[in-house]
Parts: structure tokens; C-alpha cells; sequence
């Protein structure tokens, strides 16, 4: 059996997105200064490209300003925790030049509402000796194999329940609200139509012409009926439907995995990423034996559920019984452990025990000085009158302190956010650990900080503002 | 679950009849106001308005937190010591105009403001005004320079890393030459984006609020610097040409002409937070120069040269103005 490992050729590709941050641990849009500076690393030879680019493909910065992307080269799997060390520890190195650092995360705790959101995409290709590039069938197998376990994988790797300073009561916030994760179909291989390709654009089906084709059909690898790219697991390569894939080489041929929360910590990368090689290798065999993948009755149900609750869900069984989702977790451990076996690797997080790094590490805890005032800056209340609970000293804009006679005070509040993190690489956040939130009121002299004692006497939005004032000019006229 | 497009239309379309229709009423009640004012007229004219704004405030609460995007700050603090006498009712209902226009001009939405605000959502006030821990060790945060000319200059980006390079030297040339205020902050961007929504709370923005209505500023003109000019020496950003009257601008670009300064006046340069929430015509104008960071030293100097001149003529045609009034 371990023989058709060895026949096989495997490599993995990654793709990981993180943000840059400022020492509060805040979001800045800094991603082009980072890239700016590691251009400037490469001319002045600060740093050994020869080693480099052998490892990683590229570093770019993405549309959103403070948004930076790493990409792998095709990878041995040996080396994936070395090159994503490597790359980290630099990235972190160059931000902290600048007194930023970089966070790791899928969704920032604050200000994600919920764009920008992170994401790790692995691609996994696997080749048999005697061919160059990963077969059709490879591609159908690999991809529906994974596609079977994508409510396990999904509460295994949950790991973004905050976002704009709150729980969004979904232990995948950016799984749920990505435009670009749409669920992936069954693939198959289907014999279609050379040149003409049904093209999705902005949501409307469309029709590609392509002239320079000569055969007048070809055999597809099909897992989105109009060739999206942009889905949870997606075939890659000339051999699929997907339009931008027609010109690339067959090489390019492999299965990429879009659903995956960034990992706080490469060691959990690391993981997942032996995870799925596992999960590919078991598809792989089930083809050499001959063996198909059943289509799960209730697999969209199972990726909400996961989504939602993430290792705590309850997963549904195509007869209908339900079962926890850590049940299904270890069960899929327990099949791909031959297959780690063969490669000779080991899980060395909890996940190997089906603890997600959210349980190990622990969610992020919101801390508030005072919950009723939180409640009205939510419903758009932001001026508010406040009954002092003891004295307090204003400082006015130019940062001297005055004392305040007056206990009651009009003014507009806000919050102030502390951050506090784990970090295990230098200038590179891992994840939040708690958030805690403190007011301060803003008046037409200078600020006051609000302590958790004090009391609200009224709160008011400004549209409830203008009508006051606009009312008592109204009384002064008609009085 | 985002609500989609679809559902935002309704609500944007009946904001907008209503923001029209205040719009009209504030126009009826300044006109009222400005010939010999009969106070039933007024008082009706009030009665409409007020019914107006109870009726938008049931529309939810996002859109009164729309509403504050583009009203200046200042306007709600006259809760305590509303406006008296003709002149600051005037003063305020000018003030209400200009951001019903900036809210005509924007449909109804936040997209002109979320262009230049994408890493925050506008639509939240918990994450769209909000400091980060030790706040109180960044106050005061800037640098000012009085004067006595009725002109600002603002370098919002002076201090490093990623600091507009420049622009608080002029700042501070500028102003000491023309007699005209400056405010320089001492913030990294990083820290705090005095050019953004969310820097509204912070010293710099609230002192510049300050002194445009107590040293009663005319102009304030805001300096950056880019390395996305192209072939232009300068950017300037109008906010989309009604944050500064066309007198004013048309005296710069005779200048700048003159002095052989290439500018341009783009849709991608339009302008930041300040630009957008200080003007208010006619009382105040604002503009905004992004220059750009491959100036050499000679063609800073020429910019320099530039804006005394301009400021110099400005303050000089305003005293003339106001002479031949009081002649």
C-alpha cells in the first residue's frame, strides 16, 4: 500500500493573507509600505533572494490598503514549516522597522465589519510518477473527497467568532460572510463543448467564445456548472471549466482549498495542511481501489451547522441521525492517520485530538467599563448626558486639565478599544485574546473619561439633537 | 446577514425626499430671515422643519448616524446655548444647508465617504469613532501656529513613518510669512488618521473646528503629498468643486500659472475628511494640495512662493472687501 505514496509526486502551494497593524494592535494601511521597503531589501541585497525564490513565489499587497498576500511556490510538504517561518519571521522583521506589526488572523476583532477578511488557500497536486501533471480523475477525486469532509474541516479550523468589537454568534464570521466561498458541487468529468464556455460575470450567466481551439470537445472537470473560481474547493487548471484557467499550463493542475480561517500559528498550518494531504491520499487510494466518494444528503447543512457552532455543532447523517460534530472530527482523524503514516508525519497540535486552536487558545473576551452605554452608541445614541459618580478632572484640547464644577454633562461619547494578543512570532500577532472597552466623553471644551459608576440621565441621536435645537429656536420665536 | 442593495434603495430614496424637501424649508427660512423677517412665517417654517426631522429619525438608526457623518460636530453642542440673535441663526442655518447639499450630492449613501474610509465601516458608531488605549498620551497631538489672517494651513500627515514629506515645513514657512494660522500634527497616520471619520474626535480636528468659528478662518487649505501625481506638480482636491468658491480658486491657479507650476485638478485627488467636513460655503472654504514627494528643492520653494502670494492676495482682497463696505 505505501507504495503508491511513493509513486506519487506531491506538492502544496499557499496562499496566506494577513493584515498589517500598528503597535495598539489596530489596522493601518500600510501593506504597500511593507512592500515597499522588502523591494528596497531585494536592491540594496539585504536579503538572500537566491534562497528566496526558490521557497516563495511572491509577497503582494492586496486591493485593501493594510491587506498583504504570501504565496509558496510548489512545495515538498517537508518544507512548508520552514518557507512559512521564514517568510513570517521576515515579514515580521520589516514591519517592525516600522513600529508595526503584522496579525495572522482571518478577521480583525474591531475593525472588520465585516471586509477586509484573511484566508489561507491551500493547493494541493498530486502527479504519478509515469505522468507530469495531476490526471482529471486526481482532480475529480481529491476535490470530493475533501468536498465530503468540508463540515469536519470547517469546525476544525472556525476560528473568527468577533467582529466590530462584538460576537457575531458564528464560529466562522468570514466564512459567512465572504463573497467569494460559494459552496462547490459534486465535480465530475464531462464531455463539453471546446468553444463555447458558459461564463459567470457579476452574476449573470454568460457565454465565452473561444476561436482558437481545434477540437470541438474536450473533457472537463466540472464543479461548478459555469466554471466559477472563486468556490470553497475548486479544481484548478486547463483541465476544469474555469475560464481564467484556459491558458495555463497543465502543470498548473491541482485542487485549491479556499475555506480555511487563517491558522493563528504555523504549527496549526502546518497541520491542517497534513490534514488535507492526508484526506487527498485517501481519495487517491479509494481510486486505485476502485472505490467511489459518496455525496453527502445533507453535506449544506453540515457547513452551516459548522459555520455556526464550529466544533460545537451537531452534524446531521445521511439516515437522518444527529451526532456531535467532534465525533465526525475524529473519525475523519482516525481515517487519514494511515495515510500521515505513509508520509511519514505526525499531527503535533490539538487538532490531532479534534481540539481546534479557538478551544485551545480560547475565544477572545470582550470586557465593556459600562454595558448600558455600549447598548445606546449601538442604537446610534451617541450624545448622551451623564451623571458624574465622583470628581473628575476635563483635558481640553491643547491637553491641560481643568477641574469640572458640573456633574451632569452633555456631550458626544465614544469608546476606546485595548487590545491584548498572543504573539509567538516577533511582531506577528497570533490572535486576540481579550478586548476591552472604556468610554470617553467628548464636549465642546475638552474630553472626560466616563468610569463604569457613572449613570446615564438621558441619551439622544443626532438627528434627536438637531430637533431639540431647531425646537427651542422654534419656542424662543413663537414665545 | 449584510443586507443587500436591494433593501438599502427604498429607504435612500425616502431619505432623499426628505432631505430635499429640508433642504427647501432651511433655503424658505434663510430666506425668510434675510429680508425683514415676520416671526409667524419663521415659526412655521420651523414647525415643518422640525416635523421633518422627527419623521426621518423613525427611519432607523443607521440613518441618523448618516446624518451625523455630515453635520459639523460643533452644530450639536449648540444644544446647550442654542442660536439667538438673526445672525447665528443664520450662521447655523447656512451650516445645515451645506451638509444637506453634501448629502444631496452623495444620494443618500456613505459611498463618497467610505472611498476614502474602506478599513473602517461607516456605518457602525462603535467602530467608526473610536480611540485606541492611551489616548490621553496623544492629546494634544499637533503643533499651532497663530496668526491673524483669516487662513489655515493644515499638514495633517507631517510626522513619520509614511509622513508626507514636507508639507509641515511649508505649513510652518507659510504661516509665519502670511501671519496666517497652521496646525501640525505631531501623530503618526498610524496612530491616528487626522484626515479620515475617525479622526473627528481626536484634539487636531476639534481645534480646527475651534478656530474656524472663534478666529472666524476663511480658508483652510490642507497639504499633503503623494507619489501618485503623475506629471503634475500638484493635485488639487475641490471635493468634487464645492468646498471653495471659484474666486478663490481661480486667484490660485493665476498664481500658480504664473509661477510655472504644474497642477492638475483630478477626480482621484478629490480630497480627504477635512476637506469634505470644514467647508461650508460661503462662510468657510477648503482646499486641498497634494504635492508631490519628487519636488526638488527649488520647485518647493516656488510652491511656497506660491501660496504666500496667494494667501497675501486673499487677506488683501478681503480688506479691501471689507473697507469698501465700511466706505
Amino acid at each position: 500500500m505505501e507504495e503508491f505514496v511513493e509513486n506519487l509526486k506531491i506538492r502544496i502551494g499557499i496562499e496566506n493573507e494577513l493584515l498589517t497593524i500598528n503597535s495598539r494592535g489596530f489596522m493601518v494601511p500600510a501593506a504597500d509600505l511593507i512592500v515597499r521597503d522588502i523591494i528596497d531589501d531585494i536592491v540594496n541585497k539585504r536579503i538572500d533572494i537566491s534562497v528566496l525564490k526558490k521557497l516563495i513565489y511572491g509577497i503582494q499587497w492586496e486591493p485593501h490598503p493594510a491587506q498583504l498576500e504570501v504565496v509558496t511556490q510548489p512545495l515538498n510538504y517537508l518544507l512548508v514549516e520552514k518557507t512559512m517561518k521564514m517568510i513570517r519571521s521576515y515579514l515580521g522583521e520589516v514591519a517592525g522597522r516600522k513600529n508595526l506589526m503584522i496579525y495572522a488572523g482571518s478577521v480583525h476583532p474591531i475593525q472588520s465589519n465585516p471586509f477586509p477578511i484573511n484566508g489561507t488557500h491551500i493547493s494541493i497536486s498530486a502527479v504519478p510518477k509515469r505522468r507530469k501533471y495531476m490526471p482529471r480523475k486526481f482532480l475529480v477525486y481529491v476535490h470530493n473527497n475533501i468536498r465530503h469532509y468540508l463540515p469536519e474541516l470547517i469546525a476544525l479550523t472556525a476560528n473568527s467568532p468577533i467582529m466590530s468589537g462584538e460576537y457575531s454568534g458564528y464560529a466562522s464570521t468570514r466564512l459567512l460572510y465572504s463573497r467569494v466561498l460559494r459552496p462547490s458541487r459534486y465535480a465530475v468529468i464531462r464531455r463539453s463543448k471546446a468553444t463555447i464556455i458558459p461564463r459567470e460575470k457579476r452574476a449573470t450567466l454568460k457565454y465565452a467564445f473561444i476561436f482558437t481551439r481545434n477540437k470541438r470537445y474536450e473533457h472537463k472537470v466540472v464543479a461548478d456548472r459555469v466554471g466559477i473560481r472563486l468556490l470553497d474547493i475548486t479544481p484548478r487548471g486547463p483541465y476544469t471549466n474555469i475560464i481564467e484557467d484556459y491558458g495555463s499550463g497543465p502543470e498548473s493542475s491541482r485542487v485549491e482549498i479556499r475555506f480555511i480561517d487563517n491558522p493563528s500559528t504555523i504549527d496549526y498550518l502546518v497541520d491542517i495542511t497534513y490534514i488535507l494531504l492526508g484526506i487527498a491520499l485517501e481519495a487517491i487510494d479509494h481510486l486505485r481501489r476502485g472505490l467511489k466518494i459518496a455525496d453527502r444528503k445533507f453535506l449544506d447543512e453540515n457547513r452551516i451547522r459548522a459555520i455556526k457552532d464550529g466544533i460545537n455543532a451537531s452534524f446531521i447523517a445521511d439516515d437522518g441521525e444527529e451526532a456531535p460534530a467532534r465525533e465526525y472530527v475524529i473519525r475523519m482523524l482516525e481515517n487519514i492517520e494511515p495515510y500521515l503514516d505513509m508520509l511519514g508525519v505526525r499531527l503535533r497540535t490539538s487538532l490531532r485530538r479534534g481540539i481546534p486552536e479557538i478551544e485551545k487558545f480560547g475565544k477572545p473576551k470582550i470586557e465593556t467599563d459600562h454595558a448600558e452605554l455600549h447598548r445606546y452608541l449601538r442604537q446610534g445614541k451617541i450624545f448622551l448626558k451623564i451623571r458624574l459618580s465622583s470628581n473628575r478632572s476635563l483635558i481640553t484640547f491643547s491637553g491641560t486639565k481643568e477641574s469640572i464644577k458640573n456633574r451632569d454633562l452633555f456631550g458626544l461619547v465614544f469608546p476606546q478599544y485595548k487590545l491584548e494578543w498572543i504573539s509567538f512570532e516577533r511582531n506577528v500577532v497570533s490572535t486576540f485574546q481579550k478586548i476591552h472597552i472604556s468610554y470617553w466623553m467628548l464636549t465642546n471644551r475638552g474630553y472626560i473619561k466616563i468610569h463604569p459608576d457613572d449613570t446615564v440621565v438621558s441619551a439622544i441621536t443626532p438627528i434627536g439633537v438637531l430637533t431639540k435645537i431647531f425646537s427651542d429656536i422654534h419656542k424662543n420665536l413663537v414665545g | 446577514m449584510p443586507s443587500s442593495r436591494r433593501q438599502d434603495f427604498p429607504l435612500n430614496w425616502k431619505l432623499i425626499r426628505h432631505i430635499l424637501s429640508l433642504y427647501r424649508d432651511v433655503n424658505l427660512a434663510l430666506q425668510e430671515l434675510s429680508g425683514n423677517p415676520v416671526k409667524s412665517d419663521v415659526a412655521h417654517i420651523f414647525e415643518r422643519i422640525i416635523n421633518r426631522l422627527k419623521a426621518i429619525n423613525t427611519l432607523g438608526d443607521n440613518v441618523s448616524w448618516y446624518f451625523f457623518l455630515y453635520m459639523q460636530l460643533g452644530l450639536h453642542f449648540l444644544r446647550s446655548s442654542p442660536p439667538k440673535t438673526v445672525r447665528q441663526l443664520k450662521r447655523f442655518l447656512v451650516s445645515v444647508r451645506n451638509s444637506l447639499e453634501k448629502m444631496i450630492v452623495s444620494k443618500g449613501n456613505i459611498r463618497l465617504l467610505r472611498r476614502k474610509d474602506i478599513f473602517i465601516d461607516l456605518k457602525n458608531p462603535t467602530i467608526s469613532l473610536f480611540v485606541p488605549d492611551g489616548f490621553e498620551d496623544y492629546i494634544p497631538g499637533y503643533r499651532y501656529i497663530p496668526g491673524t489672517v483669516p487662513v489655515l494651513l493644515t499638514a495633517p500627515h507631517a510626522m513619520p513613518p509614511m509622513a508626507d514629506t514636507n508639507t509641515g515645513r511649508i505649513a510652518t514657512i507659510v504661516a509665519k510669512k502670511t501671519s496666517a494660522y497652521a496646525l501640525i500634527s505631531t501623530i503618526p497616520r498610524f496612530i491616528a488618521d487626522h484626515n479620515r471619520v475617525i479622526g473627528r474626535v481626536w484634539p487636531f480636528r476639534r481645534i480646527l473646528e475651534n478656530l474656524v468659528i472663534n478666529r472666524r478662518i476663511k480658508l483652510i487649505v490642507d497639504l499633503h503629498a503623494t507619489s501618485r501625481t503623475g506629471e503634475n506638480l500638484i493635485e488639487i482636491g475641490t471635493w468634487y468643486g464645492f468646498s471653495i468658491s471659484k474666486r478663490d480658486l481661480t486667484l490660485l491657479m493665476r498664481i500658480l500659472d504664473s509661477k510655472g507650476i504644474s497642477y492638475g485638478i483630478t477626480s482621484r485627488f478629490v480630497g480627504g475628511d477635512i476637506i469634505f467636513y470644514h467647508s461650508n460655503i460661503p462662510i468657510v472654504g477648503t482646499i486641498q494640495l497634494e504635492i508631490s514627494r519628487g519636488a526638488s528643492k527649488k520647485e518647493i520653494r516656488k510652491i511656497i512662493r506660491s501660496l504666500i502670494e496667494f494667501i497675501n492676495k486673499l487677506s488683501g482682497a478681503r480688506k479691501r472687501w471689507k473697507n469698501s463696505l465700511k466706505t
